[in-house]
């Protein structure tokens, strides 16, 4: 019986392996890439690891455009339409499942509505809004609207947490006598924190690659988004494909380490902690 | 509390982000106080090719100051945001690079000025008539040529050579030769023709590259359909007969650029149709295995035109300094520049003419020749959309998924309901 | 204090609907004033004119327009079935306490952190004839030629269900995660105490308690996946012969590169209008009415 289960468990955790590697094997490529030389590269049959390692590529990629100011322009931007779009969401989430005001499922449904209005649309009209309002080429600018396209989500999502939460934390807290700023940050947002937690994620990583508004709306090199960056390497035709996988590296692995922190420091306590009764 | 630290530091970051990012233009964009300041919406900066110019210009006229905006190499990006912008009737573009085709549509539209008035007498002849035919709609000029490009043939030179065949004439005889080179070669990765045929514009471009030898026309000088069915017809089963008789290399319908010179290099094609910007690549030894074999000669009939050149916006409010950087971004110093620095073919006579350049730079006067066997394209304001029903239809032949008479019907209805 | 809790509510509603307003219903409101008229940038001299619902008829007769809808359609039926399957799957793992979870965690969400211009190169470099799926595939025997993968319509539909899977598991494991999260552990003591299987436990505890936040990560979803672009852009550019071209690619190009204004703008409110459908389908089965 033990044997089976053992088997079993092996099996599993091989298909799991595959599974995680199959997942990881575009960015394994993209990593050794971005060591090729072009020989290496232009390969027919493709090479899967550098025959010479080079760093030339990394050299190109802060060479030929800042890419630091992209990332730091990025980072900025992600981050206040990140914050923006958590703090209305959770605002509008708790209005939403916790006061009686009207039209609650109106405004649901509205808000989802109009959050499907195709994105390209909304190039040439905010064009001409931010032009008139001088907030073209800024970092507010663009995390307003960034923030906005993912801001229905944001309030769906969290509703629907919400609402999973039973009031009764907030019914022991109100007994306590607190208003309602305190009933937010201390009750509300530790129980929601695993959903705040996720949809920041995903909040974050949407702001991080939006491309079609980010090309159009900060035009200037200064205020240039690491996705729109990447392009800029093309030359003639031909994509120097180490070099954008040199810059898709650096751009990939601080996203990366962010998450590995955040995501121990609040899932793995939320373990433990739980919604117990 | 730990969420209660994580909350301030968020709302610290934020809140240091929202201060920065409240900082508007900064001083690098805006010039001094009597400046004036445009905005050029260039090619990207390739080893600085770009900013190199930009210098140069602002030394030589102090009161201007120039803003490089990079944009991406895509045509379709570039008129993306280029487009959103002069839509809006916004000043912030004043002088921009545009692709050949762009001329009519944005002419039509009134977005650009013609610049004769800016030009001297005879000014204009300084330029090849290729090239520069691209940006005159109605005996106006609306834009300079500083980027000279054209579809060409190249061809192994060795390879001919062993077997004792000439540069071919006519699409027949290339196949013709393509197939005893390979037969004779016996090397089983060699291919007669590389080329990449992709469902993009290129695609259309080799298509009309056929399609002219045949003496076909798209359109006439009033806009009119003039597509001969027949014509049309042939030159997709041509097409696909290259394809299927092997003659075309292995999935040249899902090559870009790219994938086809890496087939090119590798040594795996005795012709192959590319732009000119193929060239360096083709013999650059550290990449290439057949560097210096590679030979540039004009397609059979026409090559398709292509380049770029420079634009002046009709919404700009600096227009007289616009065009001073107009001239300036069109004239042989940067002209020079660009070559050397980036390769590109200039679209000044003189600099095919100058010895002492020409001796710099022996192989400028190997790209003569195509380029004077080139042909625009067709010059109408729909021709974005004139391209995408044939790149569709005609990829629907080489790939099998439609028939070369269905697909060249469909083509000359859909082409008539468009320049109704 | 009833009426307090109403003001305040109001109030905590007002950023959210103030940016919403301003920086989504203006431009809505303008696409579908636009729609219609006739706009077009080689017209644009002559200024937009009024032609009522003639771009609608057009979409009727409009062969590409129908053919790119069914495409995007099924595209994102099965794209979103399959990464909810292994999004539950993966979900489940992370769940669990095992050693190397952060690890694995942050390797689940590698695909998504991407940016998409990386990736479709990425993937493109993959599928391309010359390219690695075809080198495993010849290498360890399973195929004698290079499979045309971008090139065949099939294969290439095939290819960018893979690299949009691929994308955009994470997207859905991680929401699911969340939910599976809020699960309290007493329930799946009690049914095991019960002597409750895995399969039970997981169709009876699971399912049932997860429905809310797995319906609004499916609609989500499904939303994102109908306006796919850059991924095809960058694989195939909506080839071979146009078969794998989306909606919002068609759009794309009407707007821009044709300079169709007004039919673009078309387009987009069609596009709108099939969303809300399929959004009011979830909202129904989401049966709103009673916990709202």
């Amino acid at each position: 019986m033990k044997q089976k289960k053992i088997g079993k468990k092996i099996v599993c955790w091989l298909f799991v392996i595959l599974f995680l590697f199959t997942m990881i094997s575009p960015m394994l490529y993209m990593a050794f890439a971005s060591f090729m030389t072009e020989g290496d590269l232009n390969h027919i049959p493709p090479k899967l690891i550098p025959s010479v390692w080079t760093l030339k590529n990394y050299v190109a990629a802060f060479a030929q455009q800042p890419l630091l100011k992209y990332v730091f322009n990025s980072f900025v931007i992600t981050i206040i339409a990140m914050v923006i779009c958590i703090t209305a969401g959770c605002m509008a989430s708790y209005a939403l499942t916790r006061t009686n005001i009207r039209f609650k499922k109106l405004f649901l449904v509205f808000v989802l509505a109009i959050s499907l209005l195709p994105t390209i649309t909304l190039i040439n009209p905010i064009f001409k809004m931010y032009s008139k309002f001088g907030l073209l080429n800024t970092h507010i600018g663009l995390a307003l609207i960034i923030s906005v396209l993912d801001l229905p989500m944001t309030i769906w999502f969290l509703t629907a947490a919400l609402k999973g939460i039973p009031v009764s934390f907030e019914e022991s807290a109100k007994l306590d006598g607190a208003n309602l700023f305190q009933l937010f940050i201390y009750v509300i947002i530790p129980l929601l924190k695993a959903s705040i937690f996720s949809i920041s994620i995903l909040v974050f990583i949407g702001a991080w690659n939006r491309f079609l508004l980010s090309q159009v709306l900060n035009q200037y090199e200064q205020y240039r988004t690491v996705v729109v960056g990447l392009t800029l390497y093309q030359t003639t035709h031909t994509i120097p494909f180490g070099v954008v996988a040199a810059a898709g590296m650096i751009t990939v692995l601080p996203l990366m380490i962010l998450v590995l922190l955040f995501q121990k420091n609040i899932l793995g306590g939320i373990m433990e902690g739980g919604v117990k009764e | 509390m730990r969420t209660k630290s994580m909350i301030g530091m968020v709302l610290s970051t934020a809140m240091l982000a929202t201060a920065l990012g409240g900082y508007s233009l900064t001083a690098a964009a805006e010039g001094t106080e009597t400046q004036v300041t445009i905005n050029y919406y260039g090619r990207p900066d390739d080893n600085n090719v770009e900013t190199t110019i930009v210098e140069a210009f602002e030394a030589s006229h102090p009161e201007i100051h120039v803003n490089y905006v990079e944009l991406p190499d895509s045509s379709n990006d570039r008129l993306m945001t280029i487009n959103t912008v002069l839509q809006a009737g916004d000043s912030s573009i004043d002088v921009f690079a545009g692709d050949v085709v762009w001329p009519p549509i944005f002419a039509s539209a009134g977005w650009v000025i013609p610049l004769d008035d800016y030009l001297e007498e005879g000014e204009l002849d300084s330029y090849l008539e290729g090239p520069l035919s691209a940006f005159q709609i109605l005996g106006n000029t609306y834009g300079l040529p500083f980027m000279a490009d054209t579809g060409a043939l190249y061809y192994r030179k060795d390879l001919l050579d062993k077997y004792g065949k000439e540069v071919p004439k006519t699409w027949a005889e290339l196949i013709e030769t393509a197939n005893e080179i390979v037969e004779g070669e016996g090397d089983p990765n060699l291919r007669g023709f590389a080329s990449y045929w992709k469902q993009n514009e290129s695609l259309t471009s080799s298509m009309l590259e056929i399609y002219w030898e045949k003496g076909g026309q798209i359109i006439d000088e009033n806009g009119e359909c003039v597509i001969d069915q027949q014509l049309l017809e042939e030159t997709l089963t041509d097409m696909k007969n290259m394809i299927d008789t092997g003659v075309a290399v292995d999935g040249i319908e899902t090559f870009d650029t790219k994938a086809a010179r890496d087939v090119v290099c590798a040594g795996n094609a005795v012709f192959a149709r590319d732009w000119l910007s193929g060239y360096g690549p083709y013999n650059d030894s550290e990449t290439s295995v057949v560097a210096g074999n590679m030979e540039i000669a004009p397609l059979p009939s026409y090559g398709c035109l292509g380049g770029w050149g420079v634009m002046v916006s009709a919404y700009s409010e600096h227009q007289e300094e616009a065009v001073e950087f107009a001239k300036f971004r069109a004239n042989y110093e940067s002209q020079m520049t660009a070559f050397e620095l980036v390769d590109i073919k200039p679209t000044l006579k003189e600099t095919y003419e100058d010895e002492e350049f020409l001796s710099q730079n022996p192989e400028l006067p190997k790209y003569l020749p195509a380029l004077e066997q080139s042909r625009p394209r067709p010059q109408s304001p729909f021709y974005a959309e004139i391209s995408g029903v044939m790149q569709l239809e005609i990829h629907s032949v080489i790939t099998g998924l439609g028939t070369a008479e269905e697909s060249a019907a469909k083509i000359v209805q859909q082409v008539q309901q468009i320049l109704m | 204090m009833e009426r307090r809790a109403k003001r305040a509510g109001y109030l905590l509603l007002l950023p959210s609907v103030l940016l919403i307003g301003v920086l989504i219903v203006y431009p809505a409101v303008n696409t579908i004033y636009q729609s219609f008229f006739e706009i077009r940038t080689q017209t644009a001299a002559l200024g937009p004119k009024f032609v009522g619902v003639k771009n609608y008829i057009r979409t009727f007769h409009d062969e590409h327009f129908w053919d790119t809808l069914w495409w995007t359609l099924i595209f994102t039926v099965v794209s979103v079935f399959i990464e909810l399957l292994i999004g539950m799957g993966l979900a489940l793992i992370m769940n669990k306490s095992i050693p190397g979870q952060g690890i694995i965690r942050t390797a689940i969400l590698v695909p998504w952190a991407i940016p998409t211009v990386v990736s479709g190169i990425i993937w493109t470099q993959f599928f391309s004839q010359n390219g690695i799926v075809n080198y495993v595939l010849k290498v360890s025997n399973m195929i004698g030629e290079s499979l045309n993968w971008l090139g065949n319509e099939w294969l290439a539909k095939l290819s960018i269900l893979i690299a949009d899977v691929w994308k955009n598991t994470p997207y859905m494991s991680l929401l699911l995660l969340s939910g599976l999260i809020t699960i309290s552990k007493d329930y799946y003591e009690a049914a095991d105490l019960d002597g409750a299987g895995k399969w039970k436990k997981f169709t009876r505890i699971t399912l049932p308690l997860i429905r809310s936040t797995m319906s609004v990560t499916i609609l989500f979803r499904i939303i994102s996946a109908m306006r796919v672009y850059d991924l095809i852009v960058a694989m195939t550019g909506g080839g071979p012969a146009g078969r794998t071209e989306t909606v919002s690619m068609y759009a794309v190009n009407t707007y821009f590169t044709y300079g169709n204004t007004g039919y673009g703008a078309t387009l987009s409110v069609l596009m709108l209008i099939l969303s809300v459908g399929i959004s009011l389908l979830f909202t129904n089965s989401l049966k709103l009415k009673g916990s709202v």
